[in-house]
């Protein structure tokens, strides 16, 4: 199957007053296009900057990553802007939406940023991936209106505003109770069924029943994967 | 509308009150700025048309003897012909004392004569024609501001004296319009016009006026030194050719109005503080911009997130910098325009009257530039910085920092001093916590502080000059004589006078210096009121007035001479005392030595000191006098009247003809004229760098106090009342205050000593005494804790508003 994501014997030190930390030591790991992969680890263990460096908004010490056919380290930090927009979709764990702007217009901007939906059909898009996600009656309101819920969603609405192929997500659940927890991963599991690569980075125990895959990490190391090179 | 659009206007709709500050700081400043230039460049050009429009003379040769109007015909025929002259008239002015109903006015008149046929081709009389040159036989025309300065109308008659000393019935047929002399409020001086008809025959004129131009050219030159080798070129042919003599070349400013330098020192003063005041207040904007940037970092980095480049970021922003710089020259146009009409009136000062008001275009495009361009410049380095955040970086910034800095660490010191009032001190080290945002806030209101103080400060300075000058200044009346008279018999007759308790007598007769060999050049204008020179004889025994050079008279010494430093700058400015120099009295070359040179600050008294001695052994004549000083037993304006009306008298009765005799408060108003727009220019610079301070102070309280939402919650949530944090956020502001005073102390000193040297120097030829006013020192300290607490009362009451929810739940 075509790999979304190569990443090859990457090292990412920080540098610090004392001896610098070691965020990620050597890593390497494949995931196929349409993976649903759960990265889990301690705090501290190297999971956020491992997607850091896979959305392109971190760059490795040393090692090369590869992400839906980009060798990261070759773009300029514009092109790696335009690159995210076609490419990844993010979704955070404190949601990041505009707050001066409304649900809908947060869900349009990123597709006018990136211009791959013409200006007629945003709106109506937008719309859509709103009712989709369960908050379509929320479209005209401010995020601060909705709830934590309604706002990851929105989130995850903006992120499948220009239809990437790939979703990464860091702790998409960990500000949410966990009923609407559940209902948001289960909302990632649809999204996987579409054929969509999706990665979340999470300290959930649980979440193995939902993905496909899960790559445990430690000190920046791969310690254990549940299905290296298996699609799920 | 595109979605950073609608961003944008919600951005600037949420931060509404910072966005209307920043629009206000720049309108203050560029409402001064741009007020001052319109105002400028429109008196320029005003006061270039109105003086251009009488085409004065480049140079006025004065002979010593008047000769015959057939004679300075010819004189007239062969300057024309002379290179570099492209044209010339013969004239004649004198000065004399005006009577009305029989009553002789403490005011003298200045009346300019020219013959009936004079084509007043150049140094027209009347400029607007609204006076019809010639005035008939027996009848005068007067400048439109000596009507009130003598208390005549059109119609009057009054009486004057001809230079041959025959009084002369004239009827004030009309006014003129002639912006080509200081007004006559300012020179406590009346103008009138004559044709040389009134004047009897044979017609007498002494001075042959040209325009000069440099070799070949058409235009009258702007360079002095062209007119000066021009005229004196013209000068030594007169001597050469003809036999006369000339006794001295007035080369005043090529086309300058003669008080044109001071409205120019004004304006630029005015234009300087008010580009300064600009400047600080853009700088204010742009760290108030970058502020806002920066709490914009997050929402840069989601934008990046999902697909926005730095150039469109930085285009957002940019938008949003140029909105503010164009609200706030929009709103500074409109009272710009009302400042500049204000400003204009100065052209009173100058006797000019203005044919429009309205500033050329170019003043308008340069304000839209400087307030567009100016604010996004200094905002362009923070916009791009911000703009340029990395997605990564966006997600590790969290607003203001927690880590105290190394001056906060210092004041943490202070907190082992148990006798200090807690409150004080967490104020205290948070004032510092920002050190950018404190030492802009503290020099902004320095710098307001420091002009506010100077300026009172150089006002003290110009009352001490008065106050001395006040001082100095111990006799009541002012007697001129027409012609020297015998010491003794004048003195004896002035003292016999009623009231009279002292009499002081000198001789004061009109010279010219000129280096050795040459003729001699002034820069006397034709109101003769701006470089006149003539030498006085004096006591000797100590110097009148400071020392510059050399040594002061000794007692009888002949063929020597004390200069002051206005007449050897306007002559010969290269020397010194030791130097020999030529002095022409009665249009005859004496030689003397210049032993001393002392500082004066008016022109006005002759600039020349000799002994009674050394002046009687040049001129060949006996030791006379013609000026005196008398002291009165009152000194009320009443008494000094009366006793000038009875000295007047008493020496005509004794022979003796008077020229004027008056109170010496008329001399008291001429000095003072000069003086007073120093202080307004400066107050008018610290007002708009007050505002631009007390912006500059909220502004850091409202960021202050939002960077620390999370602590004023903490601190509600320990038990701290709402009355105590906003006491902690007002004592902030205060400290900042006081800070901003003391670092104002040592530039106030050093503002004032360099303005009153500059000013001074302008002004009034020596540097103002050095005064630092008390009174301004505590007003501003005053001003600037009231200001303070007024200007973080907002950020103080959102300090003691916030919930310990809201800041807990503040990012």
């Amino acid at each position: 199957m075509k790999k979304s994501i190569s990443v090859s014997d990457v090292v990412k030190d920080y540098p610090t007053a004392g001896e610098g930390f070691l965020a990620l030591d050597g890593l390497s790991l494949e995931i196929a296009e349409g993976q649903f992969v759960a990265i889990v680890g301690r705090s501290g263990s190297g999971k956020t900057t491992l997607l850091n460096l896979l959305a392109g908004i971190d760059r490795p010490t040393s090692g090369t990553v590869r992400v839906e056919g980009a060798d990261l380290a070759s773009l300029a930090e514009t092109e790696l802007a335009a690159w995210r927009g076609r490419n990844v979709g993010l979704v955070f764990q404190f949601f990041q939406l505009l707050p001066t702007l409304t649900v809908v217009e947060n869900v349009m901007l990123a597709m006018d940023f990136v211009g791959k939906v013409p200006t007629g059909e945003r709106r109506g898009r937008a719309r859509e991936l709103l009712e989709r996600v369960g908050i379509g009656d929320q479209a005209g309101k401010l995020p601060a209106t909705l709830s934590g819920g309604q706002q990851q969603r929105a989130a995850i609405a903006r992120a499948l505003a220009n239809d990437p192929p790939l979703l990464l997500a860091d702790e998409p659940t960990g500000n949410l109770d966990s009923a609407t927890a559940d209902a948001v991963l289960a909302l990632f599991g649809e999204l996987n069924d579409e054929g969509r690569t999706i990665v979340v980075v999470t300290h959930e125990r649980d979440i193995r029943s939902v993905v496909g895959r899960e790559i445990r990490l430690v000190d920046g190391k791969v310690v254990a994967d549940t299905g290296a090179g298996v699609a799920s | 509308m595109s979605l950073l659009a609608v961003k944008l206007r919600r951005d600037l709709r949420a931060s509404w009150s910072r966005f209307a500050l920043m629009v206000l700081a720049i309108a203050v400043s560029l409402t001064v700025f741009g007020g001052v230039l319109l105002a400028w460049a429109t008196i320029g050009r005003e006061t270039e048309n109105a003086y251009l429009g009488t085409e004065p003379a480049s140079a006025t040769i004065v002979l010593d003897e008047p000769v015959p109007a057939e004679q300075m015909a010819d004189l007239v025929t062969q300057a024309r012909e002379s290179p570099g002259v492209l044209q010339a008239i013969g004239r004649t002015q004198f000065s004399t004392e005006v009577q009305v109903d029989g009553r002789t006015l403490d005011v003298p008149m200045l009346v300019f004569a020219a013959a009936p046929d004079d084509p007043m081709r150049m140094v027209r009389f009347d400029a607007r024609r609204e006076g019809s040159w010639p005035p008939a036989s027996g009848e005068i025309l007067l400048r439109g501001d000596s009507l009130d300065l003598l208390g005549v109308n059109v119609g009057d008659t009054m009486t004057i004296k001809t230079p041959s000393g025959q009084s002369l019935s004239v009827r004030v047929r009309d006014t003129v319009y002639d912006p080509s002399l200081a007004p006559s409020p300012q020179e406590q001086r009346a103008y009138g016009y004559l044709s040389t008809a009134s004047l009897g025959s044979p017609v007498m004129l002494d001075q042959l006026k040209i325009q000069a131009s440099a070799p070949g050219g058409t235009e009258p030159s702007r360079e002095r030194a062209t007119v000066a080798s021009v005229a004196g070129e013209v000068g030594d042919r007169l001597q050469r050719d003809r036999g006369l003599t000339v006794e001295e070349i007035q080369v005043p400013r090529p086309y300058a109005h003669p008080h044109q330098w001071q409205a120019d020192v004004f304006l630029l003063s005015l234009l300087a503080g008010g580009a300064a005041a600009l400047l600080l207040s853009t700088i204010l904007v742009a760290n108030m911009l970058n502020t806002l940037f920066t709490r914009q970092i997050p929402q840069i980095g989601i934008m990046k997130a999902i697909g926005a480049g730095s150039g469109r970021i930085g285009r957002f922003y940019l938008v949003m910098t140029l909105l503010v710089a164009a609200a706030a020259t929009l709103l500074a146009l409109g009272p710009a325009i009302g400042v500049g009409r204000l400003l204009s009136g100065l052209l009173d000062m100058l006797g000019v009257q203005a044919a429009s008001l309205t500033a050329p275009w170019w003043t308008y495009a340069v304000i839209v530039a400087v307030g567009l361009a100016l604010p996004s410049l200094m905002a362009l380095w923070p916009l791009i910085r911000t703009s340029r955040t990395t997605v990564r970086a966006a997600i590790d910034h969290h607003g203001g920092g927690t880590r105290p800095g190394k001056a906060t660490g210092v004041l943490a010191r202070i907190g082992g001093i148990d006798r200090l009032d807690r409150d004080l001190v967490m104020a205290l080290r948070n004032t510092v916590r920002r050190p950018a945002r404190f030492w802009l806030s503290v020099g902004l209101l320095a710098c307001a502080g420091t002009v506010f103080v100077a300026g009172m400060s150089l006002n003290s300075g110009t009352q001490a000059v008065d106050e001395q000058r006040k001082s100095q200044r111990t006799w009541d009346v002012e007697v001129a004589l027409a012609d020297p008279a015998a010491t003794e018999a004048v003195t004896k007759a002035v003292s016999r006078v009623p009231g009279v308790t002292r009499v002081q007598a000198w001789q004061r007769t009109p010279t010219s210096v000129a280096a050795t060999g040459r003729l001699p050049f002034t820069r006397t204008y034709p109101d003769q009121g701006h470089g006149s020179v003539a030498i006085n004889t004096v006591q000797t025994g100590r110097s009148p007035s400071k020392l510059l050079e050399g040594r002061w008279l000794k007692p009888g010494e002949t063929r020597a001479i004390v200069l002051n430093q206005i007449t050897r700058d306007n002559s010969v400015p290269d020397l010194g005392a030791g130097d020999d120099v030529r002095l022409f009295l009665d249009g005859k070359p004496t030689t003397w030595r210049i032993v001393g040179i002392i500082e004066e600050r008016e022109a006005g008294g002759g600039g020349v000191y000799a002994t009674a001695e050394g002046l009687a052994q040049a001129t060949g004549r006996l030791q006379q006098v013609n000026q005196l000083r008398v002291f009165t037993d009152g000194h009320d304006e009443q008494t000094r009247k009366d006793v000038a009306e009875r000295i007047n008298t008493a020496l005509a009765a004794s022979g003796v003809t008077v020229k004027s005799a008056a109170s010496i408060s008329r001399s008291d108003a001429a000095s003072s004229g000069h003086l007073g727009p120093v202080l307004a220019v400066l107050l008018g610079v610290a007002l708009p760098l007050g505002v631009v301070g007390a912006i500059g102070l909220a502004s850091t309280m409202s960021a202050n106090v939002l960077d620390r939402t999370r602590e004023f919650g903490v601190m509600h949530a320990l038990g701290a009342r709402p009355s105590a944090v906003r006491r902690i956020v007002v004592t902030e502001g205060i400290i900042l205050a006081l800070t901003s005073c003391i670092v104002a102390a040592v530039p106030a000193l050093a503002l004032t000593a360099l303005l009153g040297d500059g000013l001074g120097e302008l002004f009034q030829n020596a540097p103002l005494p050095y005064r630092i006013s008390a009174p301004a020192v505590a007003i501003w300290v005053g001003l600037a804790v009231l200001g303070s607490a007024l200007a973080t009362d907002a950020a103080a009451t959102r300090a003691s508003r916030i919930t310990v929810r809201e800041a807990l739940a503040y990012l």
